[in-house]
Protein backbone atom coordinates (compact mmCIF):
# COMPACT_ATOMS: atom_id res chain seq x y z
CA UNK A 1 0.00 0.00 0.00
CA UNK A 2 1.28 3.07 -1.05
CA UNK A 3 1.62 6.36 1.96
CA UNK A 4 -0.67 8.34 1.20
CA UNK A 5 -2.37 10.37 4.16
CA UNK A 6 -5.35 11.42 2.38
CA UNK A 7 -7.85 9.99 -0.01
CA UNK A 8 -11.24 11.12 -2.11
CA UNK A 9 -12.67 8.29 -4.41
CA UNK A 10 -15.77 9.30 -6.79
CA UNK A 11 -18.34 7.23 -5.45
CA UNK A 12 -20.01 6.09 -9.15
CA UNK A 13 -16.35 5.26 -10.91
CA UNK A 14 -14.18 4.87 -8.14
CA UNK A 15 -11.27 6.83 -9.84
CA UNK A 16 -9.72 9.10 -7.28
CA UNK A 17 -10.73 12.52 -6.73
CA UNK A 18 -7.89 13.85 -4.31
CA UNK A 19 -4.86 12.80 -2.90
CA UNK A 20 -1.45 13.52 -1.54
CA UNK A 21 0.33 12.44 -4.37
CA UNK A 22 -0.64 14.28 -7.83
CA UNK A 23 -2.42 18.31 -7.70
CA UNK A 24 -5.40 18.81 -8.74
CA UNK A 25 -6.22 20.67 -11.99
CA UNK A 26 -7.38 24.11 -10.14
CA UNK A 27 -8.09 27.64 -11.76
CA UNK A 28 -5.21 29.48 -11.90
CA UNK A 29 -6.79 33.09 -13.63
CA UNK A 30 -9.66 33.96 -15.89
CA UNK A 31 -9.90 37.07 -18.56
CA UNK A 32 -11.91 38.05 -21.45
CA UNK A 33 -10.54 38.80 -24.68
CA UNK A 34 -11.82 39.87 -28.17
CA UNK A 35 -10.50 38.87 -31.39
CA UNK A 36 -9.80 41.57 -34.63
CA UNK A 37 -11.05 41.46 -37.74
CA UNK A 38 -11.68 39.38 -40.04
CA UNK A 39 -8.55 37.93 -41.59
CA UNK A 40 -7.72 38.02 -45.08
CA UNK A 41 -6.36 35.06 -45.41
CA UNK A 42 -9.36 33.40 -45.17
CA UNK A 43 -11.94 36.47 -45.19
CA UNK A 44 -14.33 34.03 -42.14
CA UNK A 45 -11.93 34.06 -39.12
CA UNK A 46 -10.86 36.63 -36.80
CA UNK A 47 -7.32 36.14 -34.08
CA UNK A 48 -7.12 37.10 -30.59
CA UNK A 49 -4.30 36.11 -27.87
CA UNK A 50 -4.67 34.36 -24.13
CA UNK A 51 -1.38 35.68 -22.23
CA UNK A 52 -1.32 33.73 -18.79
CA UNK A 53 1.45 34.12 -16.55
CA UNK A 54 3.37 30.72 -15.88
CA UNK A 55 6.70 29.16 -15.80
CA UNK A 56 8.43 27.62 -18.75
CA UNK A 57 7.68 23.70 -18.96
CA UNK A 58 4.42 24.19 -16.97
CA UNK A 59 1.74 25.07 -20.08
CA UNK A 60 -1.46 25.64 -18.52
CA UNK A 61 -4.89 23.93 -19.72
CA UNK A 62 -6.91 26.86 -21.13
CA UNK A 63 -10.68 26.67 -21.59
CA UNK A 64 -13.15 28.81 -23.45
CA UNK A 65 -16.52 29.97 -23.91
CA UNK A 66 -18.02 31.97 -26.61
CA UNK A 67 -21.14 32.14 -28.49
CA UNK A 68 -19.21 31.68 -31.66
CA UNK A 69 -16.90 28.79 -33.01
CA UNK A 70 -13.65 29.11 -31.62
CA UNK A 71 -10.48 27.03 -31.27
CA UNK A 72 -6.76 26.99 -29.65
CA UNK A 73 -4.63 27.14 -32.57
CA UNK A 74 -0.87 27.62 -30.71
CA UNK A 75 0.78 28.38 -27.84
CA UNK A 76 4.32 29.97 -26.93
CA UNK A 77 6.24 30.58 -24.08
CA UNK A 78 7.98 34.55 -23.87
CA UNK A 79 11.01 33.91 -21.34
CA UNK A 80 10.78 37.80 -20.72
CA UNK A 81 7.85 38.57 -19.75
CA UNK A 82 7.15 35.17 -18.11
CA UNK A 83 4.04 34.53 -20.03
CA UNK A 84 2.60 31.93 -21.86
CA UNK A 85 0.44 33.12 -25.07
CA UNK A 86 -1.94 31.39 -26.66
CA UNK A 87 -3.57 32.12 -30.58
CA UNK A 88 -7.35 31.72 -30.52
CA UNK A 89 -9.44 32.12 -33.70
CA UNK A 90 -12.82 32.32 -34.18
CA UNK A 91 -15.35 32.58 -36.81
CA UNK A 92 -16.05 36.08 -37.61
CA UNK A 93 -15.14 39.36 -36.47
CA UNK A 94 -14.82 41.06 -32.77
CA UNK A 95 -15.72 37.71 -30.60
CA UNK A 96 -15.82 38.48 -26.69
CA UNK A 97 -14.34 34.65 -25.46
CA UNK A 98 -13.75 34.46 -21.83
CA UNK A 99 -10.85 32.18 -20.84
CA UNK A 100 -9.43 29.95 -17.78
CA UNK A 101 -6.70 29.16 -17.34
CA UNK A 102 -5.90 25.73 -14.89
CA UNK A 103 -2.72 24.08 -13.95
CA UNK A 104 -0.91 23.15 -10.64
CA UNK A 105 -2.48 25.25 -7.84
CA UNK A 106 -0.26 27.37 -5.76
CA UNK A 107 -0.23 27.06 -2.47
CA UNK A 108 -2.46 29.73 -0.41
CA UNK A 109 -0.22 30.97 2.50
CA UNK A 110 -3.10 32.75 4.04
CA UNK A 111 -5.28 30.92 6.72
CA UNK A 112 -8.61 29.98 6.56
CA UNK A 113 -8.74 26.66 4.99
CA UNK A 114 -10.91 24.08 5.83
CA UNK A 115 -9.26 21.04 4.86
CA UNK A 116 -5.55 20.83 2.81
CA UNK A 117 -3.55 17.79 1.71
CA UNK A 118 0.30 18.33 1.73
CA UNK A 119 3.09 16.24 -0.56
CA UNK A 120 6.72 16.38 1.72
CA UNK A 121 5.43 19.21 3.73
CA UNK A 122 4.20 21.74 0.42
CA UNK A 123 0.33 21.77 0.40
CA UNK A 124 -0.92 20.50 -2.92
CA UNK A 125 -4.71 20.57 -1.92
CA UNK A 126 -6.75 23.01 -0.52
CA UNK A 127 -10.83 23.06 -0.34
CA UNK A 128 -10.54 26.98 -1.26
CA UNK A 129 -8.84 25.76 -4.67
CA UNK A 130 -11.33 26.14 -7.41
CA UNK A 131 -11.22 22.95 -9.23
CA UNK A 132 -11.72 22.25 -13.06
CA UNK A 133 -15.08 20.00 -13.02
CA UNK A 134 -15.55 17.77 -15.71
CA UNK A 135 -19.76 17.67 -16.32
CA UNK A 136 -19.47 16.04 -19.84
CA UNK A 137 -17.45 15.41 -22.71
CA UNK A 138 -17.08 14.37 -26.21
CA UNK A 139 -14.57 12.81 -28.05
CA UNK A 140 -14.45 10.51 -31.18
CA UNK A 141 -13.52 10.42 -35.10
CA UNK A 142 -14.89 13.78 -36.84
CA UNK A 143 -16.90 12.26 -39.62
CA UNK A 144 -19.39 14.27 -41.80
CA UNK A 145 -21.23 15.69 -39.27
CA UNK A 146 -20.11 17.83 -36.18
CA UNK A 147 -20.89 16.92 -33.24
CA UNK A 148 -23.50 19.35 -30.84
CA UNK A 149 -24.78 18.81 -26.80
CA UNK A 150 -26.52 20.08 -24.43
CA UNK A 151 -25.30 20.42 -20.91
CA UNK A 152 -27.98 20.86 -17.61
CA UNK A 153 -29.06 24.61 -17.20
CA UNK A 154 -27.93 26.84 -14.42
CA UNK A 155 -24.92 26.65 -14.52
CA UNK A 156 -21.58 28.22 -16.22
CA UNK A 157 -19.49 26.47 -18.68
CA UNK A 158 -16.18 26.49 -20.17
CA UNK A 159 -14.75 24.12 -23.10
CA UNK A 160 -11.01 22.67 -22.70
CA UNK A 161 -10.30 21.62 -26.57
CA UNK A 162 -7.66 19.02 -25.73
CA UNK A 163 -7.97 17.81 -29.05
CA UNK A 164 -8.92 19.84 -32.01
CA UNK A 165 -9.16 18.26 -35.69
CA UNK A 166 -7.03 19.63 -38.48
CA UNK A 167 -6.48 20.08 -41.81
CA UNK A 168 -4.52 21.32 -44.55
CA UNK A 169 -4.95 20.82 -48.59
CA UNK A 170 -3.09 21.77 -51.47
CA UNK A 171 -4.94 21.25 -54.70
CA UNK A 172 -3.29 21.52 -57.91
CA UNK A 173 -5.66 21.71 -60.91
CA UNK A 174 -4.57 22.17 -64.49
CA UNK A 175 -6.17 24.82 -65.92
CA UNK A 176 -4.89 24.55 -69.65
CA UNK A 177 -2.16 24.25 -71.94
CA UNK A 178 1.29 24.83 -69.41
CA UNK A 179 -0.88 26.63 -66.72
CA UNK A 180 -2.09 25.72 -63.25
CA UNK A 181 -3.62 26.32 -60.16
CA UNK A 182 -2.86 26.19 -56.81
CA UNK A 183 -5.11 25.99 -53.38
CA UNK A 184 -4.18 26.58 -50.42
CA UNK A 185 -6.74 25.69 -47.36
CA UNK A 186 -6.31 25.47 -43.73
CA UNK A 187 -9.31 24.18 -41.62
CA UNK A 188 -10.00 23.82 -37.75
CA UNK A 189 -12.97 22.28 -35.62
CA UNK A 190 -14.26 25.15 -33.54
CA UNK A 191 -16.88 24.64 -30.44
CA UNK A 192 -19.54 27.26 -29.35
CA UNK A 193 -21.20 27.18 -26.39
CA UNK A 194 -24.86 29.61 -25.98
CA UNK A 195 -26.22 28.91 -22.64
CA UNK A 196 -25.82 24.96 -22.16
CA UNK A 197 -25.74 24.42 -25.87
CA UNK A 198 -22.66 23.23 -26.97
CA UNK A 199 -22.06 23.08 -30.75
CA UNK A 200 -19.13 22.58 -33.11
CA UNK A 201 -18.55 23.78 -37.44
CA UNK A 202 -15.48 24.18 -38.76
CA UNK A 203 -13.53 26.93 -39.39
CA UNK A 204 -11.53 27.73 -42.60
CA UNK A 205 -8.36 29.92 -41.18
CA UNK A 206 -6.67 30.02 -44.79
CA UNK A 207 -7.68 30.00 -48.42
CA UNK A 208 -5.03 31.09 -50.94
CA UNK A 209 -5.15 30.26 -54.37
CA UNK A 210 -2.73 31.21 -57.05
CA UNK A 211 -2.43 31.15 -61.10
CA UNK A 212 0.70 30.33 -62.93
CA UNK A 213 2.15 29.51 -66.39
CA UNK A 214 4.70 26.77 -67.32
CA UNK A 215 7.10 28.31 -67.96
CA UNK A 216 8.17 30.70 -66.16
CA UNK A 217 6.69 29.34 -63.05
CA UNK A 218 8.32 25.38 -62.28
CA UNK A 219 6.31 22.52 -63.00
CA UNK A 220 3.05 22.50 -61.02
CA UNK A 221 3.49 20.85 -57.42
CA UNK A 222 1.55 17.79 -56.67
CA UNK A 223 -1.71 17.69 -54.50
CA UNK A 224 -1.81 16.84 -50.64
CA UNK A 225 -4.29 16.68 -47.92
CA UNK A 226 -2.98 15.95 -44.15
CA UNK A 227 -5.49 15.42 -41.36
CA UNK A 228 -6.10 15.19 -37.63
CA UNK A 229 -9.39 13.66 -37.11
CA UNK A 230 -9.70 12.99 -33.62
CA UNK A 231 -11.89 15.44 -31.65
CA UNK A 232 -12.03 15.84 -27.73
CA UNK A 233 -14.09 18.71 -25.64
CA UNK A 234 -14.59 18.74 -22.29
CA UNK A 235 -16.94 20.28 -20.30
CA UNK A 236 -16.15 22.53 -17.09
CA UNK A 237 -18.17 23.52 -14.59
CA UNK A 238 -17.35 27.06 -13.72
CA UNK A 239 -20.27 28.66 -12.07
CA UNK A 240 -18.53 31.37 -9.72
CA UNK A 241 -15.18 31.11 -10.72
CA UNK B 1 -28.54 20.81 -6.64
CA UNK B 2 -27.83 16.54 -6.17
CA UNK B 3 -28.75 14.82 -3.22
CA UNK B 4 -26.48 12.49 -1.99
CA UNK B 5 -26.20 9.96 0.56
CA UNK B 6 -23.50 8.00 1.68
CA UNK B 7 -20.88 11.23 1.29
CA UNK B 8 -17.49 11.09 2.06
CA UNK B 9 -16.52 14.42 1.08
CA UNK B 10 -18.89 17.84 0.65
CA UNK B 11 -17.21 21.06 0.18
CA UNK B 12 -20.25 23.70 -0.25
CA UNK B 13 -18.77 27.49 -0.72
CA UNK B 14 -21.19 30.04 -1.90
CA UNK B 15 -21.73 30.60 -5.10
CA UNK B 16 -19.72 27.95 -6.34
CA UNK B 17 -21.04 24.28 -7.45
CA UNK B 18 -20.69 22.15 -4.66
CA UNK B 19 -18.01 19.04 -4.71
CA UNK B 20 -19.25 16.05 -3.32
CA UNK B 21 -18.40 12.25 -3.98
CA UNK B 22 -19.71 12.41 -7.74
CA UNK B 23 -17.91 15.48 -8.93
CA UNK B 24 -15.35 14.58 -11.12
CA UNK B 25 -11.82 16.03 -10.99
CA UNK B 26 -8.56 15.86 -13.02
CA UNK B 27 -5.36 14.92 -11.17
CA UNK B 28 -2.15 16.47 -13.31
CA UNK B 29 0.63 13.80 -13.86
CA UNK B 30 2.37 15.27 -15.90
CA UNK B 31 3.97 17.13 -19.06
CA UNK B 32 5.88 15.83 -22.36
CA UNK B 33 6.94 17.78 -24.96
CA UNK B 34 7.13 16.08 -28.26
CA UNK B 35 8.11 16.39 -31.88
CA UNK B 36 7.73 13.00 -33.51
CA UNK B 37 5.32 9.84 -32.56
CA UNK B 38 6.40 8.09 -29.23
CA UNK B 39 4.51 7.06 -25.96
CA UNK B 40 4.58 6.73 -22.10
CA UNK B 41 3.77 4.52 -19.21
CA UNK B 42 2.62 5.73 -16.06
CA UNK B 43 0.84 3.01 -13.02
CA UNK B 44 -1.39 5.95 -12.29
CA UNK B 45 -3.48 5.47 -15.24
CA UNK B 46 -5.15 3.06 -13.67
CA UNK B 47 -6.08 5.02 -10.60
CA UNK B 48 -9.29 6.76 -13.38
CA UNK B 49 -10.08 7.56 -16.28
CA UNK B 50 -6.96 9.19 -18.41
CA UNK B 51 -6.92 12.34 -20.59
CA UNK B 52 -4.80 14.80 -21.53
CA UNK B 53 -4.53 17.83 -24.00
CA UNK B 54 -2.28 18.61 -27.10
CA UNK B 55 -1.19 22.19 -26.28
CA UNK B 56 1.10 24.00 -29.11
CA UNK B 57 1.05 23.15 -32.69
CA UNK B 58 1.59 26.08 -35.56
CA UNK B 59 -0.60 28.62 -37.76
CA UNK B 60 2.05 27.98 -40.36
CA UNK B 61 0.56 26.25 -43.14
CA UNK B 62 4.62 23.81 -43.77
CA UNK B 63 3.47 22.24 -40.67
CA UNK B 64 1.62 18.88 -39.93
CA UNK B 65 -1.43 19.22 -37.59
CA UNK B 66 -0.71 18.37 -34.33
CA UNK B 67 -0.24 14.40 -32.68
CA UNK B 68 -3.42 12.62 -31.89
CA UNK B 69 -3.35 11.03 -28.22
CA UNK B 70 -4.73 7.52 -27.52
CA UNK B 71 -4.43 5.82 -24.33
CA UNK B 72 -3.98 1.48 -23.88
CA UNK B 73 -3.90 0.18 -19.95
CA UNK B 74 -1.74 2.38 -18.73
CA UNK B 75 0.44 3.65 -21.52
CA UNK B 76 -0.71 6.83 -23.70
CA UNK B 77 0.52 7.21 -27.29
CA UNK B 78 1.05 10.16 -29.64
CA UNK B 79 0.97 10.05 -33.02
CA UNK B 80 1.28 12.79 -36.16
CA UNK B 81 -0.51 12.40 -39.50
CA UNK B 82 1.71 11.39 -42.00
CA UNK B 83 3.71 14.68 -42.82
CA UNK B 84 3.36 16.05 -46.80
CA UNK B 85 5.96 17.27 -48.80
CA UNK B 86 7.10 20.69 -47.08
CA UNK B 87 5.48 20.13 -44.29
CA UNK B 88 7.47 19.35 -40.54
CA UNK B 89 5.88 18.34 -37.58
CA UNK B 90 5.55 20.67 -34.53
CA UNK B 91 6.87 20.81 -30.99
CA UNK B 92 4.04 20.15 -28.85
CA UNK B 93 3.57 19.74 -25.39
CA UNK B 94 1.26 16.75 -23.93
CA UNK B 95 -0.28 17.56 -20.97
CA UNK B 96 -1.44 14.42 -19.14
CA UNK B 97 -3.89 13.69 -16.32
CA UNK B 98 -6.15 11.22 -14.60
CA UNK B 99 -10.04 11.87 -13.91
Amino acid sequence: MAGWGFRSRNSATGSIQIDGENPNIALLGKGTITTGPVEPSSGVHSVGSISVAGEPGQVPLIAVRCTAAVALASSSYDGGSGEWTFQVVAKGAARSVTWYAFGEPAAIATPGWGVRVKKAGTVIWDTRDKPAVVVGELQGIRGATYPSTSLPAGKTYALLMAMTPESKTQSVTNTGFNSYRIENMHDRMGWSLNGASVASENIRTLYASGDYSVPPAPPPPGSWHIESKRYHCLFLDVTGF
Amino acid sequence: MAVVSGWGLRIRRPGLSEFNSATIVGRILGRITVSDDGSLSNSAFASGEPRAMVSGGVSQFNATPPPEVTFSGNTMSWTYPTPAPGTERPTVTIIYWVQ
